[in-house]
């Protein structure tokens, strides 16, 4: 047993959420897996014998899972939908060596709707309507704070929406593009890391020609997805 | 064979079935035609059986010169500044060469009266260039957008297998989706007037199949009383003492006719309440500003929609400025586009008051769903709808144009109710303005929420997408009833 071993809590507590807007964005994102704020959480990698390799570049694929919540469109999307979209996804990340890091991801969710009469509060008829909603995100990111186990990454990037939308009389898709501001916390290991993202996108000018989004006047498909990532490191 | 005698062809055969009393529902009923509101009929909804065997006698349809160029305007309509003293405004009207003006009862312009042979433009534009005059303009003038007309020679029979325009629209199927069929919501008719009245004789008699419709008094702005009866409108306008055809009965009965009742056909709102406005005169013509004051007393009336079956070609800042208020009141406005499309002076538009934004312009099919050749069409236009084409048969005893009852009264004063065959935008945008008070009565106020059922779910025509033929397609009363998604 290491000295940190029987450190006072509140100490731990301090120098594992060195960053007060780590734990605010881990509050946020209510991770399921993430550790609780114990003592062992807060050792260096040095300390724990997991000192990460030094190599000029990392390499992680990394599998996510959460849910989308298209709050720039929110009227028509919950007039329609209701429930947050489910999405699922993967990622490439290069970490140089270097704070900053590059991440591609592609996602994927689809979620069932009914047609709605244009009443207040509008009305479902019982005519299901699909939505799938599959983004691309190529994202920057830096790592802000001490190089603990914790890694916090705020970054942003471009967006590339491929949506469609179909139901009994046909369907409608496009592509279009947007950005991306993006907030993660991660628990690291050795070689693998588990953690949550949020990413807020906006999409503009991608709906609005009918339906409800017409009504309502939206026309940005973006939002905010919140999704539980692991990752691990292949180089 | 002359336009009198084929005239009273209809006037004899109407005779020789005698059935055309409004009260006398004599028809027996179809087996497997299943009216809206008639649960005991078999079949599932909207189920047809063949078409009644033609009868012996079948009229040629009367073509009517619904293109002929609009009168010129008599009089002046102007806005003053409310801080101008009625002596003001007075001297104001003298000094532009009027004789005087009169307020319009329900909406802040007046009309300026004009010594015979002035000339309306010089007068408004002088009368626009004085001090605490907002804005003058001649009265522009409207028309019925009627392009023909023929008896129907069943009409004693049960005619909903007729009607193809229900079929193309989907109506009955839709029907079955809207339990309320347009109870609560008030439909307003601005046309020649409506035989709603309760009399025996003309013009204050009720038409066929509009025997337990619910009326509003509404309001005559040709003869400025409250008795909008319809009186007709002449069959052709070069022979003013002719034969007239009650042009606003036929509209309001393609919206109300009673369903269910063993007789005649099926109106697209069948429970609806409509309050005629009368603002054609006995020529067929009217002037804008009449419409204009028309629709502000629809408004303050509680109309949720008014039915325009008329047009100009120019047009008129009263009307504009009535329109635009009544959208904001959230009700709506549904014109036809015009007739015109065949002639050289064609503007390659709808009409006023159909281009308005606020407006639904609605052009015509016919029965092969192509755009009737008379049809007008350009960018305003939003949707179309079955208005018939020749009017000729085309299936059995189906002719292409749209069925409904209304009445022709002739030069001796005999009238005749009857259904009647009838061809041109005046019969498409009622079919529209059902199917808006259907989508009202359950629930959905919002006049851009309308446009957007009806627009989002129309049956795309001609090219793909939206186009200046058909605009957003033919109106789909039962897609309309099925909704719109997230983004289409």
């Amino acid at each position: 047993m290491t000295e940190s071993n029987v450190e006072a809590p509140g100490e731990t507590r301090r120098r594992g959420w060195g960053i007060p807007a780590a734990g605010l964005l881990s509050s946020l994102l209510l991770l399921p897996l993430a550790a609780p704020a114990n003592a062992q959480d807060a050792e260096p990698l040095e300390e724990l014998g997991q000192k990460e390799e030094a190599v000029p570049l990392q390499v992680r694929l990394g599998l996510r899972l959460g849910a989308f919540e298209m709050i720039n469109s929110g009227d028509s999307y919950d007039a329609v939908f209701g429930d947050p979209l489910p999405l699922a996804g993967a990622d490439l990340e290069l970490r140089f060596a270097s704070r900053w890091l590059a991440r591609i991801s592609a996602e994927y969710g689809e979620i069932d709707g009914e047609q709605v009469l244009l009443t207040d509060p509008p009305r479902p008829t019982g005519i299901e309507t699909t939505l799938t909603y599959a983004p691309i995100h190529v994202s920057a990111g830096f790592l802000v704070g001490p190089d603990t186990p914790w890694r916090f990454v705020v970054g942003g990037g471009a967006t590339l929406l491929r949506w469609e939308e179909s139901g009994p009389s046909g369907s409608d898709s496009s592509t279009d593009p947007g950005g991306h501001l993006l907030l993660s916390l991660e628990r690291t290991g050795d070689r693998w890391g588990i953690g949550g993202e949020a990413i807020y996108s906006s999409i503009p000018d991608a709906a609005g020609a009918g339906g409800a989004s017409d009504f309502f006047e939206e026309d940005d498909l973006g939002g905010l997805a919140l999704s539980v990532t692991l990752r691990w490191r292949i180089r | 064979m002359s336009l009198m005698r084929r005239l009273l062809g209809v006037s004899a055969l109407c005779l020789l079935l005698g059935s055309w009393s409004p009260t006398v529902a004599q028809t027996p009923r179809r087996p497997g035609i299943r009216t809206p509101d008639d649960p005991t009929a078999s079949g599932p909804p909207g189920s047809r059986v063949p078409s009644p065997s033609p009868p012996a006698t079948q009229l040629r349809p009367i073509p009517l010169r619904a293109a002929t160029e609009l009168p010129p305007p008599t009089r002046v309509v102007v806005r003053f500044a409310p801080s101008l003293s009625p002596g003001e405004r007075a001297r104001k009207v003298r000094r532009s060469g009027g004789l005087g003006f009169l307020d319009a009862r329900f909406s802040d312009f007046s009309r300026v009266e004009l010594p015979a042979g002035a000339d309306p433009a010089r007068v408004a534009e002088t009368l626009a260039g004085e001090p605490g005059v907002l804005w003058a303009e001649p009265d522009r003038r409207c028309r019925a957008l009627v392009r023909s007309m023929a008896g129907a020679a069943t009409f004693d029979d049960p005619l909903l297998p007729l009607q193809w325009h229900h079929e193309r629209i989907r109506l009955l199927d839709a029907l079955d989706h809207n339990p309320p069929r347009g109870r609560g919501v008030v439909v307003a008719v601005l046309d020649t007037g409506v035989a709603f009245g309760l009399g025996s004789d003309f013009p204050v008699r009720r038409g066929i199949d509009l025997g337990s419709t619910t009326f509003l008094p509404g309001f005559d702005f040709v003869d400025g009383d409250t008795r909008a009866f319809d009186e007709g409108s002449v069959v052709d306008p070069d022979e003013p003492g002719g034969p007239r055809f009650g042009h606003g009965t036929f509209v309001a009965a393609q919206i109300a006719a009673v369903a269910g009742n063993g007789t005649g056909g099926v109106g697209i709102a069948p429970r609806v309440t409509i309050v005629p406005y009368r603002v054609l005169g006995l020529d067929g013509f009217g002037a804008f500003s009449h419409v204009a004051e028309a629709i502000e007393l629809a408004v303050d009336s509680g109309a949720d929609v008014i039915n325009m079956s008329l047009g100009g070609d120019e047009g008129s800042t009263p009307l504009r400025e009535a329109v635009e208020r009544a959208a904001a009141a959230g009700v709506v406005l549904v014109a036809a586009a015009g007739n015109e499309a065949e002639d050289d002076e064609f503007a390659g538009d709808v009409t006023f008051p159909a281009r308005y934004p606020d407006v639904l312009a609605v052009g015509a099919t016919n029965f092969a769903g192509d755009r009737a050749a008379y049809s007008n069409h350009g960018t305003s236009l939003d949707f179309v709808a079955p208005g018939g084409g020749d009017n000729e048969l085309v299936d059995g005893e189906i002719r292409d144009g749209v069925l409904a009852p209304s009445f022709l009264i002739e030069p001796d004063g005999r009238t005749i109710y009857a259904h009647f065959w009838a061809t041109g935008t005046s019969f498409a945008a009622p079919q529209a303005s059902g199917v808006a008070a259907l989508l009202t009565s359950l629930g959905v106020q919002d006049p851009e929420a309308i446009r957007i059922l009806l627009r989002d779910t129309a049956r795309d025509r001609g090219p793909l997408g939206f186009d200046t033929d058909f605009g957003s397609g033919e109106i789909d009363a039962l897609g309309a009833h099925r909704g719109v998604g997230f983004n289409r």
